[in-house]
């Protein structure tokens, strides 16, 4: 038991350590960084945060990621929840075709879709919008949503629709009434994947947006041009896009354990 | 197959600042080779006994033996126990004949003989011809014939313990499985212990089952003795189905008297009466009742049919009798079925009567 | 009855037109053209697509992808499954150590290049000095290639492990205690509980991370991209890296197009293969 614990402590002290060392160096001033190299901050400083925190370009940033991840999640899960709805209930002519093809999406890489989704999206103007990044993340993120809440769809018997139509229920009020809080566990687990690969997505996001929309991920990676590098600042900005992600996993850590132990992969 | 003996066991569960008794002074002696049954209500602790049997929990009092030994403080795999789960549990990447000789071959079994005893499982259970094939796909009634296999294999099991093995299995299915357990368990004599609560299941597989309530063994018998002279009205009421009718009554003159009628009682049971006694119950099973549509000398109170109920080739009927609250419910064979509304006439038969004192069963001599 | 269903795929089918049908279709399209920005595009059939496989760098980073998405298999597999196995079922410990986990997989993926290129850089990062004291002196992840390559490994083990780890993680809560105990009454050690109930009952979340790490590796590009630029040389450059160069900076849209579809085909045809493959091995059940 003793062995089984230290490599896991090993395992996270790697998984710790450059996360560290991004925090370390976000209180430092660039002279720290670029001429000691300081396990801590000698000079510990806020500056680069304040620097941030009062730009509004870095402001915007974050606002846009937050703003197109949301929309992308809300979009998924709309069109995900009837997709699966129906490949869970009911054999239609060419369903494990049509769930093949949506399957195969996920594999596209992206790099490949650059051009044709700058050309698509120019072309029906909406180019630089929240939209646009929320639909074309909606590429990868639908078909696993889907994916996912046909697993947990099918885990519910079909009684119970059964004997909600015979009760009486009309469509709408069995889906809302009974069936989606059956799910919802579900929905849960499909959203937060939908969160998690829009949230760190670069390409689609960097080649559809210029300036209205654009992420904080791209900020990040713009800011690493011209005019030196900005080390203290960069840092400062990185350990900042990582805390939505942080929070989110402690806030839904009780239900991912819950959902875990329930065991439906 | 061994003598299993449990003395006074207790069990305490602890949650929270909670303490629920689960096993509550039980003591118990299942003999070599002899099979068991242990049935009761949901919650009346027989699963805790199971696992204390089986050494998946270690009793908060008392102790267990098997042939002598105190096993008390063993886990399952040093008891040389075998068990069969509720839900069927088979090794999915391995073919039947993978799962039957696993537990042989973690035992350093030489391989020849391995596909000997794997051949006589096998047989023994119906599942010879599909010993190729891979128990994911079975239902469960077979995959529960292969934990059995697995079980029975070794031939220094102890015990074969069952905790309700029927609940994954369609009701169709369950009289097949059923007498394949019972047959492996006559052939080769394992002392076992089947834990349900479906009593019929239980009093044709057992040739003892005890009946257990609130943590306590209430009577530990063959099932006729069971049927025939419960302890207890619990028991009574519990075993068959329907139970026993209860009939409140009280004594006059060595005579006992129920709504505005008597029966005279036998000798040797009027002198355990005790005319101060007023709590006394009078037990009758259903199928003890006699019941016609004429009156005559045996059958001598009206009653009123007020509810048939058809259970494939008989009915039990329930009457209404002037001056008795309960209901009484007795038998009547199809071909001489009759109808709600009808008037007909009951005797009870001091033979078949058994008394109940405060719940608990008066001896009478004729046990 | 059955036409309903279409009903109810309309919204997806909707959304995946536009993120996917119709780019698929542009790109195919392009693929069959000499497409220079300014003339007209020039019909040319299959000879992008022939040309593709002749361009040595091509090949140089469809080979570098396959070495280096079977390398992170081979690590990120077998820890994350072992990483899982060491984990505690029950208890407090439970919540933190799977939002400790979480917390790589939700870092945008440039920042978890930038991250590693703060810990690597000889001016900025502990690892050369950690090395140093290991007695490697000369640790450089931009000037050597193979210091390159293997930083590159680590950041995506380092980043993608836990994903491993979580999925392994609900295969074997799923796992119902009866098993174990059935196990161990028939005299099973810890290896043959692990190999006969363990490792059968995990065969889908195993295959399901086996795909997903694939698949994900194949396309892999901004977290080498910020770490290394693809570089030095081309020792990093995979190719989505490759393809994305062609595509943007490259004159022939039509070439880079092509590019994309073989591109995209390859991660079609090589996941299928493994699907299947690992769907066949070790027998049992499949859903």
């Amino acid at each position: 038991m003793k062995k089984r614990n230290f490599a896991v402590w090993i395992y996270f002290a790697f998984l710790l350590m450059p996360l560290y060392w991004m925090l370390n160096t976000s209180f430092k001033t660039n002279d720290e960084i670029l001429s000691y190299l300081h396990w801590y901050p000698h000079n510990f400083t806020v500056q680069n945060y304040v620097q941030i925190f009062s730009s509004p370009f870095w402001r915007r940033g974050f606002l846009n990621s937050i703003a197109f991840v949301s929309l992308n999640v809300l979009i998924v899960i709309v069109a995900a929840v009837p997709a699966a709805y129906a490949f869970s209930r009911w054999h239609f002519r060419g369903d494990k075709h049509l769930f093949f093809w949506l399957l195969t999406n996920r594999m596209a890489p992206t790099a490949a879709f650059i051009v044709p989704f700058f050309a698509l999206y120019s072309n029906i103007g909406l180019f630089d919008t929240h939209i646009a990044v929320a639909l074309a993340h909606a590429l990868f993120n639908l078909p696993l949503a889907i994916w996912i809440l046909e697993g947990f769809m099918s885990g519910i018997p079909r009684q119970i629709d059964e004997t909600a139509f015979v009760d009486g229920y009309s469509f709408p009020r069995f889906f809302t009434k009974i069936f989606f809080p059956l799910i919802s566990q579900g929905i849960a687990v499909a959203a937060f994947f939908a969160f998690l690969f829009s949230w760190v997505e670069l390409l689609l996001a960097r080649t559809l947006t210029s300036t209205a929309a654009k992420p904080i991920t791209v900020t990040l990676s713009r800011s690493l041009g011209a005019g030196g590098w900005d080390w203290g600042v960069l840092a400062a900005a990185g350990v900042l896009t990582m805390i939505p992600g942080a929070l989110v996993v402690y806030f839904i850590r009780n239900l991912m354990a819950k959902g875990f132990a329930m065991g439906r992969v | 197959m061994s003598k299993i003996e449990l003395n006074n066991i207790t069990h305490v569960y602890q949650s929270g600042g909670e303490e629920t008794v689960a096993v509550r002074d039980v003591s118990l002696t299942l003999e070599e080779g002899t099979s068991n049954a242990l049935i009761g209500p949901s919650g009346c602790g027989k699963t805790t006994l199971l696992n204390i049997i089986s050494g998946l929990l270690t009793p908060t009092e008392g102790e267990v033996l098997i042939d002598g030994e105190d096993v008390t403080e063993l886990p399952p795999q040093d008891r040389d126990i075998a068990q069969v789960f509720q839900f069927p549990v088979v090794y999915d990447s391995m073919d039947v004949f993978g799962n039957l000789a696993y537990p042989l071959k973690n035992r350093g079994v030489t391989k020849g003989e391995i596909e000997d005893r794997v051949h006589e499982t096998a047989d023994l259970l119906g599942l010879e011809d599909r010993l190729h094939e891979n128990p994911g796909g079975f239902g469960p009634e077979w995959s529960q014939l292969v934990s059995l296999g697995r079980g029975i294999i070794r031939h220094d099991t102890t015990a074969l313990l069952f905790d309700e093995p029927m609940t994954d299995v369609d009701p169709g299915r369950k009289l097949t499985l059923r007498r394949r357990i019972s047959q492996a368990q006559r052939r080769l004599e394992v002392t076992s212990l089947y834990v349900t609560h479906d009593q019929h299941e239980a009093l044709t597989f057992a040739e003892k089952a005890a009946v257990m309530n609130h943590g306590e063994i209430v009577q530990y018998g063959a099932p006729e003795n069971l049927y025939n002279d419960p302890v207890s009205t619990f028991v009574g009421n519990f075993i068959g189905s329907p139970g026993m009718n209860f009939i409140d009554c009280t004594i006059e003159n060595g005579e006992l008297k129920f709504g505005n009628y008597d029966i005279s009682l036998p000798e040797d049971l009027r002198d355990k009466l005790d005319p101060g006694w007023s709590s006394l119950e009078l037990g009758i099973r259903p199928n003890n009742v006699e019941l016609d549509r004429e009156r005559s000398a045996e059958k001598q109170i009206p009653a009123k049919v007020i509810l048939t109920e058809h259970l494939g080739s008989y009915q039990i009927v329930t009457l209404e009798v002037e001056g008795i609250e309960t209901a009484i419910k007795a038998e009547r064979s199809l071909e001489n079925r009759t109808t709600e509304g009808s008037e007909m006439f009951i005797g009870l038969d001091p033979e078949n009567i058994r008394l109940f004192h405060d719940g608990d069963a008066i001896e009478n001599g004729t046990k | 009855m059955k036409n309903r269903a279409w009903w109810f795929l309309i919204p997806s089918l909707a959304v995946m037109s536009l993120s996917a049908f119709i780019p698929l279709m542009t790109v195919i399209n392009y693929a069959q053209y000499t497409v220079f920005p300014g003339s007209a595009p020039y019909f040319v059939g299959m000879e992008n697509f022939v040309k593709v496989f002749q361009d040595p760098v091509f090949l140089g980073s469809l080979r570098r992808q396959v070495l280096f998405s079977l390398e992170i298999l081979l690590i990120e597999i077998p820890l994350g499954l072992g990483i899982a196995l060491a984990l505690p079922k029950k208890g407090k410990w439970v919540g933190w150590s799977l939002v400790l986990l979480g917390v790589p997989l939700l870092i945008p993926w440039n920042v978890v290049g930038i991250i590693w290129r703060v810990f690597t850089r000889s001016d900025l990062g502990a690892v050369p000095e950690i090395f140093e004291w290991l007695g490697y002196a000369s640790y450089n992840a931009s000037a050597n290639p193979g210091d390159a390559w293997w930083t590159v490994v680590t950041m995506d083990v380092w980043h993608w492990t836990p994903l491993v780890v979580l999925l392994c993680y609900a295969g074997i809560q799923a796992i119902p205690e009866e098993f174990y105990r059935a196990a161990k009454i028939d005299g099973a050690s810890a290896w043959s509980r692990f190999r006969y109930v363990t490792l059968p009952k995990l065969k889908h979340a195993l295959i399901l991370a086996v795909l997903l790490r694939f698949m994900d590796s194949f396309k892999i590009y901004a977290e080498p991209f910020q770490l290394t630029g693809g570089g030095p040389g081309n020792a990093t450059t995979f190719l989505s890296i490759y393809t994305s160069r062609k595509a943007i900076g490259g004159f022939n849209m039509g070439m880079g197009a092509a590019i994309s579809i073989v591109y995209f085909f390859l991660v079609i045809l090589l996941s299928w293969l493994l699907y299947t493959i690992m769907l066949n091995v070790g027998g049992g059940s499949s859903k």
